[in-house]
């Protein structure tokens, strides 16, 4: 080898160090990004279920898709995600209770802030929902759990808030749905031999 | 100075991914059931045949009033997320979302993708032909405790 094939040598070498270390610098998570928590989130053992910790600013879907975008996300009642550092927009739709109950309770109070959700995804082949388990703005040391949702049902509902934990027997708008239509939406009619076989 | 052109345009490049634009809407017509989505989607319940229809019909109406996204399941299977219905945003269980719970229905609005999904708002529900799948007579009620006790024992009387 010569003098200018090894001069050659370790430029090269030296481009090659420079370009592994560019594309570490490029592609390494931050600190304290959500690729560095460690979720503390519990299985539901839920079709095509994965734990996983994500984080994003809180944002009105509708806004963010359309341009439309009232004060305050929507005021509760708008559904809402978050859009990642990468732009992705992730639906977040449901909460931490097994209550049948949604996660807008849970992510309105941070409204367009950057939040880091500890849940699982869960869906079908081609579409899979969050649910959020624990939540914190991005940066704070402590979690919350999400599951104000029924202790916001109870302050809308004084005088049921001592049935909170099975809101869903004594809200007002399912009273009136069932009443009105059954509980197959046939009509009242309807329900009395489905029961009867049915049990 | 080959390293420090490259890290500037993978930065470039980065950069643009994250300023996504904002997808355009198309004007679409959709018929299909109007249903509860995490239900279908996250099998807590069973299969998916089992959590449509009026076996499932009451408990649409919970996930409804919680505030869990309701969707639209087209004709061919495609799931639309309904953002708006008649000017009004679904997560609060209004009255407008769950009467028309279960129903088959025509719905005419603005289709957004993103990401994977199928964002609905409905501007007008065109055509409503009420609940016609009927799937109780399969599944029964799903979940069983949506019936009180109570109302079962009246039944058996």
């Amino acid at each position: 080898m010569t003098r200018s094939d090894g001069i050659i040598s370790a430029r090269r070498a030296f481009a090659l160090a420079a370009l592994s270390i560019t594309l570490l610098l490029a592609w390494a998570p931050r600190s304290g990004s959500a690729q560095e928590i460690k979720g503390q989130a519990e299985s539901w053992g839920l079709q095509n279920e994965s734990l996983a910790v994500i984080s994003g600013k809180v944002v009105d879907i509708v806004c963010e898709l359309s341009g439309d975008c009232p004060s305050g996300c929507g005021q509760g009642l708008r559904q809402l995600g978050i859009v990642t550092s990468a732009g992705k927009l992730i639906p977040v739709s449901k909460n931490g209770q097994p209550a049948f109950t949604g996660a807008i309770q849970e992510l309105f109070p941070f409204c367009q802030k950057t939040v880091d959700l500890d849940g699982l995804y869960a869906g079908d082949t081609k579409n899979r929902l969050f649910q959020v388990q624990l939540i914190r703005e991005t940066g704070a040391q402590s979690w919350i759990k999400a599951e104000r949702w029924t202790q916001e049902w109870a302050k809308q509902n004084p005088s049921l808030a001592g049935s909170a934990d099975e809101w869903y027997f004594q809200d007002p708008r399912i009273a009136a749905q069932i009443k009105a239509r059954g509980y197959l939406g046939l009509g009242p009619g309807a329900d009395r031999d489905a029961i009867r076989d049915a049990y | 100075m080959r390293a420090g052109r490259m890290r500037a345009g993978l930065l470039a490049a980065m950069a643009l991914g994250a300023a996504a634009p904002a997808c355009a809407a198309e004007r679409v017509k959709v018929t299909g059931e109007v249903m509860d989505t995490w239900c279908y989607l996250s099998g807590v319940m069973g299969g998916q045949d089992a959590v449509v229809g009026t076996s499932h019909h009451t408990c649409a109406l919970w996930c409804a009033a919680g505030g869990i996204p309701v969707g639209l399941l087209g004709e061919d299977g495609t799931l639309y997320l309904v953002l708006k219905l008649d000017g009004r945003g679904t997560a609060d269980g209004g009255e407008s979302v769950l009467s028309i719970q279960s129903h088959k229905v025509t719905a005419d609005g603005q289709l957004y993708q993103r990401d994977g999904f199928n964002y609905l708002i409905v501007d007008k529900v065109v055509a409503d032909a009420g609940i016609i799948n009927e799937t109780h007579k399969q599944f029964g009620f799903v979940p069983p405790m949506v019936v009180p006790q109570t109302v079962i024992d009246e039944a058996k009387k």
